[in-house]
């Protein structure tokens, strides 16, 4: 799904959350939003969703404009918040069926349903109440209705800082590589630098609602090698404070 | 010992054991629950205490010539209080155990010890307010308690809010077996003292004044102890004080995970080692064969882990099998099967196409609705309120306005439903409803929540016009115009469902909150529809003829169109699906 984010603003009250981003994001990568607390990532992430709305500017879905009441675009999508949303009675696979016949899929293969958990490591849990488990337990019952689901287009708030244990984060990145392939986008927030510049195919920083900073991972810093990621929103913060 | 796994006499052995420990008393419903450190029975005197009192007042004779609205006023007040000690109970335990501060105070250094002080403090400083009610109430009742000035200011009031304090602070480790429904049910009860006529007054007055809030007003108004009852209720005053802090201080002992300091008569001779392993041999001996070797280890502190770990992997594999099993014979994906439950939920299925009930069961959350059984049960509360009001004097009383009333709150959708999709949760530290980010249709969700709330309304109607045939007599009318008011009440409900239906997107959204200029002519437009409808409303019920019909139709015109208007407002993104507040 081609992304095209056009001047999008967002003012919360006087604050001015996002202000004019624009943005292209091409069909089959792996996106990272990187920025400080209160950036405006989430916030981003929450307009590609739907879940607030820009006060300014439009956000396209190959080439069509995004709101609310376009319910085929909404299919087309999956968010994941940091707190996921779900039924705290309901089990994972009660989830998991939920969100199929929300997105209007196909009754799923039960064995890739059980190879998803069991990866995830959460097949013995499929029958807990999502309310009774953990915060990174939650998150990957989350996960897997979207990995069962498989929207075109993956919005995920800080899934590496969600609570999964290290082997849910590798599967996580190990999908969202492999869902690249078949042309899904991953958006996803980030605070951990070094994942975001091996895991993501283009990097945007956001600073105080502006985007400061968009290219491919080795482009931002030159790829020589002598620069990081860090170096770079150090150096970007750094004249910031200059100017 | 060895441990294999997939044993399964090895597992059935460990379920006995475990079993044989949960039996022993008090073992699971201890567990986990800091009450029950220092032994559950602290409080179990203080019900003799109230046995004993009330057998006391038996020889002590009636309240003498007092006013009856002002022993109905004393007995409402006793009612309340008793309701007012349960909440503060269960209000207490709460800020104890999961409060908003207890859980943030467990990430600081602070003493078990200081917090229970503080929190003490605080609740008894917040529930002074009982002193100045009870004061007011004494007040207003002096010429049935007739007794001195002081004494009415100050001493009962101070015993009724110590009362109070005590019963909250003695249950506090009991909340959990304290009904939920008896302390609003004594709220009621109280309401029904002040309101109804002297009858029930009458029947009630012995419990109200049989519970320990009602002592001191039965006090005040026994004309034996008249000139005594200032020093009475003085002393009472300085018993009740002593009681609350020995109260307080054995919770205090407990709460802090000391040792409780044993209760006198109750105490527990200190055991000598050689008896404890003594008593664990008998405990054992009495176990069946295998088990009392597994229960010895488990005893003895032995091999607990290793078993334990055992169980707990072969549980999990088992219950991973079993998922294996559930997720291959795909019952999980099934959606729910309409024509199979109970007859109104069948027929919301038969108005509901395939898609429809997939959001159906989505706005519904994973409960299945019971929309059947809140009927049946207001089918009873009809019935009992047509009996109060057939066997009574014909025409409605106090317990068939009640009886009705629940039948009506049960049955009908009255603010639009409860529909778990539109509950909120938390996004990144604001509130957001559940269904945000999942892809859910305004229209769709809309049109579904007006069908079952029509079909439901349509279900209740037969008890409604069984409460207009009733109501004849009081409002003067015929069962024919009766029924035509039912039938018009129902109308205006089924035009005005739209806007509720609209208002379960609202009330999760900002639009209220995020004023600015392209919002605040929206909500003057809103207020004016809602003014719009209401003067319909008000009218339809004024007309007479064909008016009637014209103004219901324009309500529900009015409300289909402002439904419209806000769907279309939110579908194109103009509110945002997050709050700062819950």
């Amino acid at each position: 799904m081609n992304i095209h984010i056009e001047k999008v603003s967002k003012k919360f009250g006087r604050l001015w959350a996002l202000e004019e981003i624009s943005l292209k994001l091409e069909t089959g990568q792996v996106v990272g939003v990187l920025g400080a607390n209160g950036a405006g990532k989430t916030t981003l992430l929450n307009c590609l969703a739907g879940i607030v709305t820009p006060s300014q500017g439009r956000i396209y879905y190959d080439g069509e404009v995004f709101h609310r009441g376009k319910l085929g675009l909404r299919r087309r999508l999956m968010f994941l918040p940091d707190f996921p949303m779900a039924f705290a009675r309901m089990n994972v696979l009660q989830h998991i069926a939920m969100c199929i016949r929300l997105y209007d899929r196909a009754e799923p293969d039960a064995d890739n349903v059980a190879r998803i958990l069991d990866q995830l490591n959460i097949l013995a849990l499929a029958g807990m109440p999502l309310g009774m488990m953990s915060r990174g337990q939650l998150y990957k019952a989350c996960l897997a209705g979207l990995l069962v689901v498989d929207p075109e287009l993956w919005i995920l708030d800080e899934p590496l800082a969600s609570g999964m244990d290290p082997m849910g984060i590798a599967y996580f990145k190990q999908q969202a590589r492999l869902a690249t392939t078949r042309g899904r986008t991953v958006v996803y927030t980030t605070q951990i630098l070094e994942i975001a510049e091996k895991f993501s195919d283009r990097i945007c920083v956001l600073d105080h609602g502006g985007l400061r900073l968009t290219g491919k991972a080795g482009e931002l810093w030159g790829g020589d090698g002598k620069q990081s990621l860090e170096d770079v929103l150090v150096n970007l913060r750094e004249r910031d404070v200059a100017e | 010992m060895i441990v294999r796994l997939y044993d399964w006499g090895l597992a059935r052995r460990l379920k006995s054991a475990a079993k044989a420990r949960v039996r022993r008393p008090g073992r699971k419903s201890a567990r986990g629950r800091w009450w029950r450190v220092g032994g559950g029975g602290g409080g179990k005197w203080l019900w003799l205490v109230w046995l004993l009192a009330n057998l006391a007042r038996i020889p002590a004779g009636k309240a003498g010539s007092a006013d009856a609205w002002s022993i109905n006023l004393l007995g409402s007040m006793s009612l309340a209080f008793a309701g007012l000690s349960l909440s503060r109970a269960r209000k207490m335990a709460e800020l104890l155990t999961v409060g908003a501060e207890r859980r943030v105070l467990w990430f600081y250094p602070l003493s078990q010890r200081d917090f229970f002080q503080w929190t003490t403090l605080r609740f008894v400083a917040g529930s002074t307010w009982i002193a100045f009610a009870s004061a007011i109430v004494y007040f207003v009742a002096r010429k049935t308690t007739e007794f001195n000035g002081w004494a009415l200011r100050i001493a009962a009031p101070l015993a009724e809010w110590l009362v109070v304090l005590c019963i909250a602070i003695a249950l506090v480790r009991h909340v959990d077996k304290v009904p939920a429904w008896l302390s609003p049910g004594l709220y009621v009860a109280a309401a029904l003292m002040l309101f109804v006529p002297d009858p029930y007054g009458k029947a009630v007055t012995p419990l109200a004044s049989a519970l320990p809030t009602g002592w001191i007003h039965v006090l005040m108004t026994n004309t034996r102890v008249k000139e005594w009852t200032g020093w009475v209720a003085s002393c009472a005053v300085l018993a009740l004080g002593f009681l609350c802090w020995q109260l307080l201080r054995q919770l205090g002992t407990i709460f802090c995970g000391e040792e409780a300091a044993p209760i006198e008569g109750n105490a527990r001779p200190a055991e000598e080692p050689r008896d404890v392993i003594e008593r664990f041999g008998a405990a054992q001996a009495r176990a069946e064969g295998e088990e009392a070797s597994e229960v010895e280890t488990e005893a003895t502190g032995e091999a607990v882990l290793p078993i334990q770990a055992a169980w707990q992997k072969q549980r999990l594999e088992n219950w991973g099998s079993e998922v294996a099993e559930a997720l291959r014979d795909r019952q999980w994906l099934n959606r729910w099967n309409w024509e199979a439950m109970r007859p109104i939920e069948r027929v919301v299925g038969w108005c509901l196409n395939e898609q429809e009930k997939g959001v159906a069961q989505f706005l519904l959350g994973p409960t299945m609705p019971s929309w059947s059984n809140r009927w049946r049960t207001a089918a009873i509360a009809t019935a009992v309120g047509a009996a109060a009001v057939t066997v009574g004097t014909r025409e409605f009383n106090m317990l068939s306005v009640l009886a009705f009333g629940v039948s009506i709150a049960w049955a009908v959708p009255l603010l639009g439903g409860a529909w778990p999709a539109t509950n909120q949760g938390r996004i990144s530290g604001k509130f957001s409803p559940i269904f945000g980010c999942y892809p859910l249709s305004y229209r769709a969700a809309g049109w579904i929540m007006f069908k079952v709330n029509a079909i439901r309304t349509a279900a209740w109607v037969p008890l409604g016009l069984i409460m207009a045939a009733l109501n004849t007599k009081t409002a003067h009318t015929t069962i024919a115009g009766g029924c035509w008011l039912i039938v018009r009440v129902v109308l205006l409900f089924l035009g005005v469902a739209p806007i509720l239906s609209a208002g379960k997107f609202s009330k999760v959204t900002n639009d209220t909150l995020n004023l600015r200029l392209g919002t605040i002519p929206l909500l003057g437009l809103f207020t004016l529809i809602l003014l719009v409808v209401t003067t319909l409303s008000v009218s339809a019920f004024m007309a007479s003829g064909w008016w009637e019909i014209i103004l219901l139709g324009g309500v529900g015109v009015v409300s289909w169109l402002s439904w419209a208007l806000y769907g279309w407002h939110y579908e194109r993104g103009q509110v945002d699906l997050l709050r700062e507040q819950a």
